[in-house]
C-alpha cells in the first residue's frame, strides 16, 4: 500500500510535466472582440504582432504605429496594441492564436513556404482576392515590382501577404577604413578572398556575421553556387527541378568554399553566438571591416545617433563573380538577392468584420510616404518627391542595375529542409560537419518532400 | 476537531476543491495530451485520426533520437551532479564549516532564487567571446591560455557541457538545503555513540549518517530526475538548442514540433514519452530502494 501511494505520487508529479503543453491545445472559443460589423464608432482595438518593437524607428512596423497614432486622433474609439515576439517564435505564437481563433489584425511573418501553413488554415487574407474591399486597389498603393516579387515567392496563384520593404542584400563596408588601409572593392570572388585575407592580416576582423541567426551562413553557399552556375540553381535544387540536386558537385564545392571562409577566421571567433545587434555594433565601431546584410539597415545608417561611423563612410557592393565560372562578371554584378522577404499578413477573421477597412485604407495609401520619410526602401506608391541620402542612393543604384533577381537560400525549401539547412549550417561553419554530409542531408530531405519524377 | 477529522465525508469536503482543481488543470490536460497522440495536424483545424502512427514515427525520427540522447546526457551530468555535489556541500556545511555557516548557506542557495532565464542571460555574458571576451575568456587570456579561448556556447564540442554546468551551478543550492535539513535531523546521540565506539569522522558519515539520510536522498533523486528531464529554459536561452541541434533536449524538440511545425499530435507523443520516461526512472529508483529495504 505504501508503495502504491509512492507510485501514484510519482505519476501525478510526472504528469505535471505535460500540463503546460496540453493546456495549450484546443480551445473551442470563437468570440472576437469589438461590436457588430458596420458600427464605425464602436470601440475597436487593432492588434499587431511583430518581431521588432514598434517604437524602434528601424522596425518594419514603426510606420504602422505612426499611422495608427495619426488615425486615432480623428477616431478616438479606435485604439491599438503592439506585441513584440522573437522572430523564430512568431510562427508558434500565431499557431496558438489560430487554435484559439484569435489571430491578430496584422502580423509580420517569414514569407515563402512558411506562409503555406497559414494559407492552408484560412487564417490570412487573400490579398489578390480581398484587398480591394478596404476601398483601394492593390495596384494603386503597391509598386508593380513588389507585387511581382510577391508572386515569385508565393507557391500559390494568389498572394497572401503585403510587402514590408524592398530589400537587397550585399556587403556593407567601412569606406574610411578601406581608404586608410589602401584596400579596394573587389571585382572578383578571388579578389574578395584575398581582401579578406589582407584585412585579417592587418588585425581587423574582415566580416561581422550574426551566425546565431544561421541564415547569414547559408547565404555564402548560395552566393558561391549562384555565381558559378546561375541565380536559379539553388531554387531548382530546393525542389528537385531541372535535374538539379544539392548532391551536385557545385553545392559541395560551394559549401566547401563557405566553410573555408569561416575556418580561415574571416568571420571572427564565436560567430555562432553573434546576434544581429552585435554584428552591427562590430561594424559601426570598426571591429569588423565589412558585413553581409540587407538594405533594411538603411534606416539605421541614416540615423546619426546610431550610425557613429557616419553615413558618408559606409559603402556597399554585392559579392562579385567568380573568375573561370560559366557566369560572366557582368551577369554576376547584376545578380541580386532581391526580395520582400518579410510578409505583412492580415488576420482573416478580424478583417472579415470590416471594422478595420477604413484604417487599412488610410495606412496603405500613406505607407509609401511614411516609409520614405524614415529611410526605408518602400515598395509602396509615394506621392512626394524623394531625396535620397548617400546610402539610400547606393541601394537605389544597385536596384536599378539588378537584372537577375533571385531569392534567399531557403526560400523554396519545404519546412523540414529549411530546418536542416539552417541547423546544420552552424556545424558546417565550425567544421564539425563535412560539406558532403551537409549537402547529402539537404538532398535527402528534398527527395522526401519533392520525389524526383 | 478530532471527530471531524475522523469523518471521511468531512475529509472529502476538505480535499474536494483541491482534487477538482488538480483534475482540471493537471489530469484532464494530461489525458487530452494522450488523446492528441492519436491524431495528426492542429486541433479545430485539420486534426485527423492516425492511430499509433505517431508512436511508430518516433523510431524512425533521427532528431528525436538525438534529443533523447541529449536529454539523457543532461540527466546524468546535471541531475547526477545536483545529487553528488548537493550532498558534498551539505556535508561540508554540517561538518566542515564551524564559522560562517549561515553566510555560506545563503550564498549557496542564492542561485536558486535567480530565475533560470536571468541565470542563462548572465552566463551568456560570462562565456562570451565576441564582440569582447566575457569573464571566462578574459581569465584564460590573462593566464596565457589563448588556445582555450572560444565561444563556449557556440561550439558544438562545449555547448552542452556549458548548459549542464550553468544549470548545475543554479540547482546545487536547492539540493544542498534539502540534504542539510536531513543532516541536522540525524540524532546527535547516534553520531556520539559511533565516536565512542572509535569511528572517525569519515567512517561515521559513511556508516551512520548516509544510511540515515537515505529517505532524503531518495526524495532528492526523484526531484533531480523530474527537474533534469523537463529542462527547457536554460538551453533555450543559453544556446537556443544549438549549435546545430547539439543542445536540443526533448522539451525544446517537443515545443518546436508542436508550436512551430504545427504537429500537435506528434508533439504530444514526445510529451508522453517524457512522462513515461520520468515514471520509469522514478520507479527504478523506488524499486531499488524497496529491494534494499527487504
Amino acid at each position: 500500500m505504501k508503495m502504491s501511494k509512492k507510485s501514484l505520487a510519482a505519476i501525478l508529479a510526472a504528469a505535471m510535466m505535460t500540463t503546460a503543453f496540453a493546456s495549450c491545445g484546443s480551445n473551442e472559443s470563437g468570440n472576437t472582440s469589438g461590436n457588430a460589423s458596420g458600427d464605425a464608432d464602436a470601440p475597436y482595438t487593432f492588434k499587431v504582432i511583430s518581431e521588432n518593437s514598434a517604437d524602434d524607428p528601424t522596425s518594419d512596423v514603426h510606420p504602422v504605429k505612426l499611422a495608427l497614432d495619426d488615425y486615432i486622433k480623428d477616431h478616438p474609439n479606435f485604439s491599438y496594441e503592439f506585441e513584440t515576439v522573437k522572430k523564430y517564435d512568431i510562427a508558434s505564437k500565431i499557431a496558438i492564436l489560430i487554435s484559439s481563433n484569435d489571430v491578430p489584425d496584422m502580423f509580420t511573418y517569414e514569407d515563402g513556404t512558411s506562409l503555406d501553413a497559414l494559407i492552408e488554415r484560412d487564417a490570412i487574407v487573400d490579398i489578390d482576392e480581398d484587398f480591394s474591399r478596404i476601398g483601394v486597389e492593390l495596384e494603386d498603393v503597391v509598386l508593380p515590382g513588389a507585387i511581382n516579387s510577391k508572386h515569385v515567392l508565393s507557391n500559390h496563384e494568389h498572394i497572401y501577404s503585403l510587402p514590408m520593404q524592398l530589400t537587397t542584400n550585399g556587403v556593407w563596408y567601412n569606406k574610411q577604413m578601406f581608404e586608410e588601409k589602401g584596400w579596394s572593392v573587389p571585382t572578383s570572388w578571388q579578389e574578395f578572398q584575398q581582401l579578406c585575407a589582407d584585412i585579417k592580416e592587418a588585425g581587423v576582423q574582415p566580416l561581422a556575421c550574426n551566425g546565431s541567426d544561421k541564415w547569414p551562413i547559408t547565404r555564402w553557399i548560395m552566393l558561391y553556387a549562384d555565381r558559378m552556375e546561375g541565380e536559379s540553381v539553388h531554387l531548382d535544387a530546393s525542389q528537385n527541378k531541372n535535374n538539379r540536386s544539392f548532391r551536385d558537385d557545385i553545392f559541395v564545392e560551394a559549401a566547401t568554399e563557405a566553410q573555408k571562409m569561416f575556418q580561415n577566421g574571416y568571420f571572427g571567433e564565436g560567430f555562432n553566438t553573434v546576434e544581429a545587434s552585435t554584428q552591427y555594433q562590430m561594424f559601426l565601431t570598426g571591429q569588423a571591416a565589412m558585413m553581409y546584410s540587407g538594405s533594411w539597415l538603411l534606416a539605421t545608417w541614416t540615423d546619426p545617433e546610431v550610425n557613429t561611423l557616419g553615413e558618408e563612410n559606409i559603402g556597399y557592393f554585392i559579392p562579385p563573380g567568380i573568375e573561370g565560372s560559366s557566369i560572366d562578371m557582368e551577369h554576376a554584378s547584376q545578380m541580386d538577392d532581391l526580395s520582400c522577404a518579410t510578409a505583412l499578413c492580415l488576420g482573416k477573421e478580424k478583417f472579415e468584420t470590416g471594422k478595420t477597412h477604413d484604417f487599412l485604407k488610410y495606412l496603405f495609401t500613406t505607407m509609401g510616404d511614411r516609409q520614405s520619410e524614415i529611410g526605408i526602401m518602400t515598395p509602396y506608391v509615394t506621392t512626394k518627391d524623394l531625396d535620397y541620402s548617400p546610402t539610400q542612393q547606393l541601394i537605389v543604384d544597385q536596384l536599378q542595375k539588378s537584372q537577375y533577381p533571385t531569392l534567399w537560400f531557403e526560400a523554396k525549401m519545404d519546412s523540414a529542409t529549411t530546418d536542416i539547412a539552417l541547423e546544420n549550417a552552424q556545424l558546417l561553419a565550425e567544421g564539425s560537419m563535412t560539406p558532403q554530409e551537409y549537402c547529402d542531408r539537404l538532398a535527402d530531405s528534398v527527395d522526401e518532400a519533392f520525389p524526383a519524377e | 476537531m478530532e471527530k471531524i477529522l475522523r469523518d471521511k465525508k468531512a475529509i472529502l469536503v476538505f480535499i474536494l476543491p483541491a482534487i477538482i482543481a488538480y483534475t482540471a488543470v493537471v489530469f484532464f490536460p494530461m489525458c487530452q495530451s494522450f488523446y492528441f497522440t492519436f491524431f495528426e495536424g492542429t486541433p479545430n483545424v485539420n486534426f485527423e485520426f492516425v492511430g499509433l502512427q505517431n508512436y511508430a514515427k518516433l523510431f524512425g525520427d533521427v532528431n528525436f533520437k538525438e534529443s533523447f540522447l541529449t536529454t539523457m546526457q543532461y540527466f546524468f551530468v546535471t541531475g547526477g551532479g545536483w545529487i553528488v555535489f548537493g550532498l558534498i556541500v551539505a556535508l561540508m556545511l554540517q561538518y566542515g564549516l564551524n564559522h560562517f555557516s549561515n553566510a555560506a548557506r545563503t550564498i549557496i542557495y542564492l542561485p536558486v532564487v535567480i530565475p533560470g532565464v536571468a541565470a542563462a542571460a548572465l552566463f551568456s555574458k560570462v562565456l562570451e567571446v565576441t564582440p569582447t571576451y566575457g569573464l571566462l575568456n578574459s581569465l584564460l587570456d590573462v593566464m596565457g591560455l589563448d588556445s582555450l579561448i572560444r565561444g563556449w556556447t557556440g561550439d558544438s564540442a562545449t555547448a552542452m557541457w556549458m548548459v549542464c554546468l550553468v544549470d548545475l551551478w543554479k540547482g546545487i543550492g536547492y539540493y544542498t538545503i534539502i540534504f542539510y535539513a536531513g543532516l541536522i535531523n540525524v540524532p546527535p546521540e547516534v553520531e556520539e555513540a559511533a565516536r565512542i565506539d572509535g569511528a572517525g569522522k569519515l567512517t561515521t558519515i559513511w556508516k551512520i549518517v548516509l544510511p540515515l539520510l537515505k529517505p532524503v536522498t531518495i526524495m532528492c533523486v526523484v526531484l533531480a530526475i523530474m527537474n533534469s528531464l523537463k529542462v527547457y529554459d536554460m538551453p533555450l536561452v543559453l544556446t537556443d538548442g544549438g549549435p546545430g541541434r547539439v543542445t536540443t533536449v526533448l522539451s525544446i524538440y517537443m515545443y518546436k514540433i508542436a508550436f512551430t511545425k504545427w504537429q500537435y499530435g506528434y508533439g504530444s507523443t514526445i510529451a508522453i514519452v517524457m512522462l513515461v520516461l520520468t515514471i520509469v526512472l522514478t520507479q527504478v529508483v523506488m524499486r531499488l530502494d524497496r529491494k534494499e529495504n527487504v
